[in-house]
């Protein structure tokens, strides 16, 4: 009987999906015909056919290499800023289990703060991540200007929202026997923090937080497009130009650059995950 | 004066299992070995007792403590003096050997110097814990880590934590389920010569011959209720004995 209620209700979703899937598909006028336009096709030739050769002065290649160690610099500040403000709010963002975290262990006022805390980072979290990093990067052009520093902090933002609740799940998800073996040695959470959940999450941390450095990467060179610094500046004014040959060299760069940081990326993972980097085997004086 | 006193403790899980109004009382300097089926509640009374859970209902009292009254300051000091060893998830496989022991002392420690342990250990705590190892023979082990040692090492490294804590009571949970009969004797062993020193000792096992060879009390549990509490001896002439070895002959376990 049951049985098959569900069966019947799997059915339902399905056609309600693949309705959802059709009407989406009309509304946004999706006709793979419009490749064979004769117009269109006539667009893309002439843009295709000015991207050779790529431009190659000293002088392009001087503002290219600039801007990009411009990309890069403002990835690596906005990751390091966002690891700084994520790790705080990803410990309360931690749901409490266990027993003990009941309201007469706890006491009232600090049962009620730790779960106020609780809930007031999530919705920080959330909040922080649920705005697109383009957005930030609008907010924060208006709030100090144009260049660099407001595409920090956008991407401080979103990577804070989304490293914060990657931490704080990855704490919550140690293996609980663990956590219960540390507490009931005594130790409150800030030790267990120390002793258990970052020794037992070093691997999954770091390897995050590489991948959100690589995100923050790709995403540092569209800021320029809204005025927050980086390689997007020049791609933006290229395009509008019509400089097909300088878009080429900056689309080149750029892929050769995320190809760069995706390998350093990897390198750092592997040798995260093979533990050569953990601090562990230190002897002693 | 009485280290446990348990008066009426149940506790009841959802499913209807658990421990159901058991009472007893443990005095300083007792070894006991706590026996009886899987999911009898042996397990269930050595986490109330190390305060991994409370008592739905009835009195629990250790070291002069009353469970039920205790906020979280003085819970943890509680667990300071308590040392729990698992039969299972015991260490954290990516610290050495020095930090999993190191741990044991952790909760009466300032939390800065919890920190400066995890990098660096004073020559005094390390030669403290390796003379601790080398009882347990696994000192040339001190900084490895302890996903690389064996089942058997690794019940060792939690052994060495309790004594390492200094606690007056130790709780192990099936502490020799999982480990070769050599490791299994040793820490037995061991258990039996803290005991001397005057730590009481609370242990389950499912070895009946390990448990009346080396407890100086048996406390047998079926279906959730202490259905035995005395010496060995009497154990062993008790129906008890036989109703639960009668229950599980595929264990293989003999009494002596």
């Amino acid at each position: 009987m049951k049985h098959e209620k569900s069966s019947i209700l799997n059915w339902v979703i399905t056609v309600v999906i693949l309705g959802i899937v059709i009407i989406s598909g009309i509304d946004t006028n999706f006709s793979p015909s419009e490749f064979l336009d004769p117009g269109n096709i006539k667009a893309m030739t002439r843009f295709t056919g000015g991207l050779w050769p790529p431009e190659t002065s000293p002088v392009f290649l001087h503002t290219v290499f600039e801007l990009l160690l411009e990309t890069v610099e403002i990835s690596i500040v906005a990751t390091v800023l966002a690891i700084f403000f994520a790790l705080p709010l990803s410990l309360f963002a931690m749901r409490p289990r266990g027993e003990e975290y009941s309201r007469r262990v706890y006491g009232s006022a600090l049962w009620s703060w730790r779960w106020g805390l609780y809930y007031l980072s999530r919705g920080v979290l959330a909040l922080l991540r649920g705005v697109p990093e383009l957005m930030w990067a609008l907010i924060f052009v208006v709030a100090v200007g144009l260049g660099p520093f407001p595409g920090v902090l956008a991407l401080m933002a979103h990577g804070t929202g989304i490293l914060g609740k990657l931490y704080a799940e990855m704490f919550e998800s140690v293996d609980q026997r663990l956590v219960e073996m540390s507490r009931v040695g005594g130790m409150d959470d800030l030790k267990i923090l120390v002793m258990t959940r970052i020794p037992l999450t070093l691997p999954v941390f770091l390897s995050y937080t590489v991948f959100r450095w690589e995100c923050n990467m790709r995403s540092a060179t569209l800021l320029g497009f809204v005025g927050a610094g980086g390689i997007g500046t020049q791609l933006m004014i290229s395009m509008k130009l019509f400089m097909y040959q300088e878009v080429s060299t900056l689309i080149i760069t750029i892929f050769l650059l995320v190809v760069l940081v995706e390998l350093i990326g990897q390198y750092l993972r592997t040798r995260v995950l093979d533990q050569k980097g953990v601090p562990c085997r230190t002897p002693t004086s | 004066m009485d280290i446990i006193l348990a008066e009426g403790l149940s506790k009841v899980y959802p499913n209807g299992q658990g421990l159901h109004n058991a009472s007893f009382s443990v005095s300083k300097g007792e070894i006991i070995g706590i026996v009886g089926p899987s999911g009898a509640g042996k397990s269930t009374l050595l986490r109330l007792l190390c305060g991994a859970i409370f008592p739905s209902e009835g009195n629990l009292t250790i070291l002069g403590q009353t469970m039920s009254h205790l906020n979280r300051q003085q819970l943890q000091t509680l667990r300071g003096k308590i040392a729990t060893v698992y039969q299972n998830f015991n260490v954290i496989p990516s610290l050495d050997v020095a930090r999993n022991v190191f741990m044991g002392k952790a909760g009466k420690m300032s939390f800065a110097s919890v920190v400066r342990g995890t990098f660096r250990l004073t020559a005094k705590e390390e030669s403290e814990i390796e003379e601790i190892l080398t009882t347990l023979g696994i000192e040339d082990k001190l900084y490895e880590r302890c996903q690389e040692l064996s089942g058997g090492q690794q019940q060792r490294v939690a052994v060495a934590r309790a004594i390492y804590s200094g606690a007056e009571l130790i709780l192990a949970d099936e502490p020799i389920a999982s480990v070769d009969p050599a490791t299994a004797e040793l820490i037995l062993q061991l258990f039996q010569s803290l005991n001397k020193q005057g730590k009481t000792i609370l242990l389950s096992l499912h070895q009946i011959d390990s448990a009346l060879k080396y407890c100086s009390k048996i406390l047998a549990f079926d279906h959730g209720t202490i259905a035995f509490n005395g010496s060995p001896e009497d154990y062993c002439k008790s129906d008890v004995s036989k109703k639960l070895m009668g229950n599980f002959p595929e264990r293989g376990v003999k009494v002596v």
